[in-house]
């Protein structure tokens, strides 16, 4: 009989014992492919009329790339995985299996084709079986059929991956509870030490970003990036790195899976782990990120946060390692004994926690030399906040954040300066952790402060990202000013570097007077409204909009591009994406069009047509919060109040003249208008104003 | 042949085979004896190549069995708890052997299932117990190969059964090159088939001796000495292992040549005398007494 006969034989035996499997499998498939597929299409050949074949692909697409799918073909893995190689957790089967002439690498491909073959058949036949209801319907064209095929290489690629771990988990293990748990293990390891790390960095360094990594995760655990491949948008980019990472998975844990196959202990049967050498190894490595993570979620509930970590992370290591040891030998006596792997758990857990409780790495500090850095980023919410990007630039970052850190800036002795101000206001205050944290939760009405985030992106090809919370001080102000005031900076932070006037189809102007309305204008106009918006706003320097009232506000609307993927089609429907653009009080070009086009934009409210203004704000000087509040109707004092409006609505800007503190609304003489709210630049002015209603006078 | 050097295997704390050096000959029928726990499945699982030894040496034929898929064509291995498909039936089996071994005969499968009694189509898993350890040692048999490994095969099989089963192998030695080892921890269920047994306990070996070898040293001997001095001379003058008189007859266990007992007993007028054959258990008994052990305790 030649190897090539007995594999196909031993294929097809199993696939006849495990008849029952791929029906279940087949029966799966059929639910989320062919039924869901048949079910969306009829119900979306009514829907969409006027676009039909649009409307008919993209739903089959959707069908295709449903998440359920990606469920099914994992779950398979682990099915198909205990279906075929459960013989090495029994004695009887293990010596059948054994004692056949043949390697174990042999057996092992015998057995890992044919739980392939229980996957792939159903599969298969499930996916024609969607082809031929997409053809009926008419939803089939080239860029769905290339979807088809890309998912089914992702499916195929995926479920090799997660059930040559799922194998992999088998043969590591003795019993159905430990490969479950190991199955588990090998899925969301990645995920959870992750988790602990970026947690541990969270509770104990008040300075890092860790939102920077978002993507790095993914990768973590097979089944995470499998059904994010499945259901992102592609690029041709990222397309390429989910196959390569799959690919890449699947044959080393293939390759892994024939490794430790070739020198399991036949005797493992019935033993948690197979190979009891591993047995301390996979305690600590488990154990330990396991007590951290889940004393760290313990301890946020308590006060002093530091204290119950360790009592925590202690008792759990010791929990958990009676539960693992216990798992291992079954005897409750030698659970409770001590053992060495315990002691080297609490011994690396004081370690951590010591490190990270004193910063041995100086994290919170960090400022490399200047030489050492290559170019730099900052992002202040209190300017760049103000703006909303187009969609379209900052699509591939999961915040403004991240959108902003990565445009980086090579003259750089500014924002560097400005690092070390912060790195020097956090090695001056010891207490900076709980400064942070106290300001950040009860609000220090007293004390402005102001978030900067900086990226350091160094020669060496790492790049360091860090945020600070230091109070507004003149000199830190001028700092901002002069980084804003370089242009390389300004091009990278101001939305209008980044907004395609052609792609805007309305523009509504909201000012003192009136809100939203909309801009009548021709194509040319509006380009040249745009420009010299962009003009303007560009030339702005930081002094001036610190100082600036701000008269109103440009809202662009877009029609934002269907969601577009790597192979052309769209993931759904149009849709409206719109952006708010500031428009200060010396932006006279900007206004006298807007003017001309019949949206005039005051830089300021009659007040004959003001009844009366209501001041409100809250105290802290008796120590307590105290609601004030002061209506004014003579006409100086709205005059006066008039004077200094400012059209915003949430605080901006670093070293800001405008009092953010005192809320201010108007009452129209014409009742029939909306009441509008606005702030107050701070001027001698409104001394005697303002005194007032510190006084509590609420008449 | 089969040779084994020092071989061991540890499990956890418990030492299941503990150096053991045995020669198992060809075209033999083999036995290995040992109480529960002795070892016999661990060295016969060592055997087929399904454990791997801690220490020592294992060739058959000259050549290692681990991993070693040549050698084990010739190696089939009846642990004692066989392992059949679920639902499969006798012909299932027979078909999947027949992939993996050569030489398989798939005709004798179907004669042998024929002459016992078996159902070739039935599913195995609604035999009786006996029924699935003769459909195991049919399939076994069939397989062709040179050696056959048997755990505990005859246990649970009727008495009809179990001499048929023993014909078979008898059947099969004297017909092809083949050498069954046969492990139990029933003596008498291997004395009337093996040509050589090997006696573990405790994970090592006590003896390993060809029977007709122990046979022809010692010897049962009964008789009536009517002169009781006589009796006394006779006792001191043969090599007695163990000797019981009940009434007037003498039992004797007693080694050396059966011929030179007979005359010596012949010397003292005996009014009745006769050797009368020696249980394996009774062989034991004078062989392993040597080196200390009480073979009644190791068998009850």
């Amino acid at each position: 009989m030649t190897s090539r006969n007995y594999l196909l034989k031993t294929i097809g035996g199993n696939i006849r014992r495990n008849f029952w499997l791929m029906i279940l499998f087949f029966l799966a498939f059929l639910v989320v492919m062919p039924a869901s597929t048949l079910t969306a299409l009829d119900g979306a050949k009514y829907i969409d009329t006027t676009n039909f074949t649009v409307n008919m692909t993209n739903t089959f697409i959707q069908c295709i790339r449903s998440s359920l799918v990606q469920v099914i073909v994992a779950g398979c893995g682990a099915l198909a995985a205990l279906s075929v190689f459960f013989y090495l957790y029994s004695q009887e089967k293990t010596d059948f299996y054994h004692s056949l002439p043949m390697r174990r690498e042999g057996l092992f491909m015998a057995q890992f084709l044919s739980g392939f073959s229980l996957f792939l058949i159903p599969y298969v036949l499930n996916l024609l079986l969607t082809l031929a209801i997409g053809l009926v319907y008419g939803a089939v064209n080239q860029t769905a059929l290339s979807i088809l095929v890309i998912h089914t290489l992702l499916a195929v690629i995926y479920f090799l991956a997660i059930y040559g771990a799922a194998v992999l988990a088998i043969l590591l293990t003795g019993n159905l509870f430990t490969g479950t748990l190991g199955f588990m293990t090998l899925m969301f390891y990645g995920p959870i030490l992750y988790m602990t790390f970026t947690r541990l960095n969270a509770r104990f360094f008040e300075t890092i970003v860790q939102e920077m990594d978002y993507d790095f995760g993914i990768f973590l655990s097979p089944l995470i990036a499998y059904i994010s491949g499945g259901t992102v948008d592609w690029t041709w980019k990222s397309l390429c790195i989910y196959f390569l990472y799959g690919v890449v998975l699947a044959l080393v844990v293939i390759l892994a899976d024939i490794l430790v196959y070739r020198i399991r202990p036949s005797e493992s049967f019935h033993k948690a782990i197979a190979f009891k050498k591993l047995e301390p190894v996979i305690k600590v490595c488990g154990i330990l990120p396991l007590s951290l993570l889940c004393a760290l979620y313990f301890s946020g509930y308590m006060y002093n946060q530091f204290f119950w970590m360790v009592i925590g992370a202690v008792v759990l290591t010791l929990i958990f390692s009676m539960i693992f040891d216990f798992l291992c030998n079954m005897d409750i006596r030698m659970a409770l004994k001590p053992k060495v792997s315990t002691g080297v758990i609490l011994a690396v857990l004081i370690l951590i926690l010591g490190g990270y409780r004193t910063d041995i790495t100086g994290v919170d500090t960090f400022l490399p030399d200047e030489e050492k850095v290559a170019s730099m980023s900052l992002y202040l919410p209190s300017v760049s906040g103000q703006f909303q990007y187009p969609e379209s630039s900052v699509t591939e970052s999961p915040t403004y954040t991240t959108f902003s850190l990565k445009q980086w800036v090579e003259d750089f002795q500014e924002i560097y300066a400005l690092a070390e101000k912060s790195v020097e206001y956090v090695r001056n205050h010891e207490a900076y952790a709980s400064d942070v944290q106290s300001l950040r939760e009860n609000g220090d009405p007293e004390q402005t402060m102001v978030m900067i985030y900086i990226g350091y992106h160094m020669k060496s090809g790492q790049d360091v990202y860090r945020m600070y919370y230091i109070p507004e001080t003149e000199e830190l102000v001028e700092n901002i000013g002069r980084v804003y005031d370089t242009w390389e900076y300004r091009e990278k932070i101001l939305p209008t570097s980044y907004i395609d006037t052609e792609k805007i189809e309305n523009i509504y102007t909201y000012s003192f007077t009136e809100s939203g309305k909309a801009l009548t204008l021709s194509d040319e106009n509006q380009e040249r409204l745009l420009k010299t918006y962009q003009e303007e706003l560009e030339n702005m320097t930081f002094d001036q909009s610190r100082r600036e009232k701000q008269v109103g506000w440009l809202e662009l609307q877009e029609k934002a591009e269907p969601e577009i993927s790597a192979m052309g089609y769209s993931v759904n429907s149009t849709y409206t994406y719109s952006y708010n653009l500031p428009v200060y009080a010396s932006f006279e070009k900007t206004r006298a069009m807007l003017e001309k086009l019949g949206n005039p934009m005051a830089d300021s409210i009659e007040p004959d047509q003001v009844e009366s203004i209501l001041l409100s704000r809250y105290s802290y000087e008796s120590g307590e919060e105290q609601y004030l509040e002061k209506e004014y109707r003579t006409e100086e004092d709205i005059e006066k109040l008039l004077a200094q409006a400012t059209f915003r609505d949430e605080r901006f800007t670093v070293g800001s003249h405008v009092n953010y503190q005192v809320s201010c609304e108007i009452t129209w003489k014409d009742s029939k208008k909306d009441k509008i709210a606005f702030y107050i630049f701070e001027d001698s002015s409104l001394t005697d104003i303002l005194e007032q209603l510190n006084q509590g006078n609420t008449d | 042949m089969i040779k084994t050097e020092g071989l061991c295997k540890r499990f956890g704390s418990l030492q299941a085979v503990d150096h053991i050096s045995l020669t198992i000959e060809d075209n033999s029928i083999f036995g290995l004896a040992g109480t529960n726990g002795a070892g016999k499945s661990t060295f016969l699982r060592m055997l087929a190549g399904v454990l791997k030894p801690d220490e020592g040496k294992i060739s058959v034929d000259g050549e290692p069995v681990f991993e070693n898929p040549a050698v084990k064509e010739e190696i089939f291995f009846l642990p004692d708890t066989a392992y059949f498909f679920p639902n499969a039936s006798i012909a299932d089996m027979e078909e999947y052997y027949a992939a993996y071994y050569p030489r398989y005969d798939r005709k004798k499968v179907k004669s042998l299932t024929e002459k016992v009694g078996l159902e070739y189509k039935r599913k195995i898993s609604t035999f009786s117990k006996g029924m699935k350890r003769q459909a195991a040692l049919i399939l076994g048999i069939s397989a062709g190969t040179k050696y056959l490994f048997c755990d505990e095969t005859f246990d649970g099989l009727d008495p009809v059964m179990r001499q048929a089963a023993k014909s078979l192998l008898a059947y099969e030695v004297a017909n092809r090159s083949f050498s069954p080892i046969i492990a139990s921890h029933n003596l008498r269920e291997l004395e009337d088939i093996c040509d050589h047994v090997g006696l573990l306990h405790k994970g090592g070996v006590l003896l390993s001796k060809d029977i007709e070898e122990m046979k022809e040293n010692i010897h049962k001997v009964q008789c009536v000495i009517p002169d009781e001095k006589d009796e006394e001379e006779l006792l001191k003058e043969l090599q007695v292992v163990k000797s019981e008189k009940r009434l007037s007859l003498l039992t004797m266990v007693v080694r050396g040549d059966r011929e030179e007992i007979m005359r010596k007993i012949q010397r003292r007028n005996p009014l009745f005398a006769e050797a009368i054959p020696l249980t394996l258990e009774e062989i034991f008994i004078s062989e392993t007494e040597v080196a200390g052990y009480d073979i009644k305790k190791l068998f009850t």
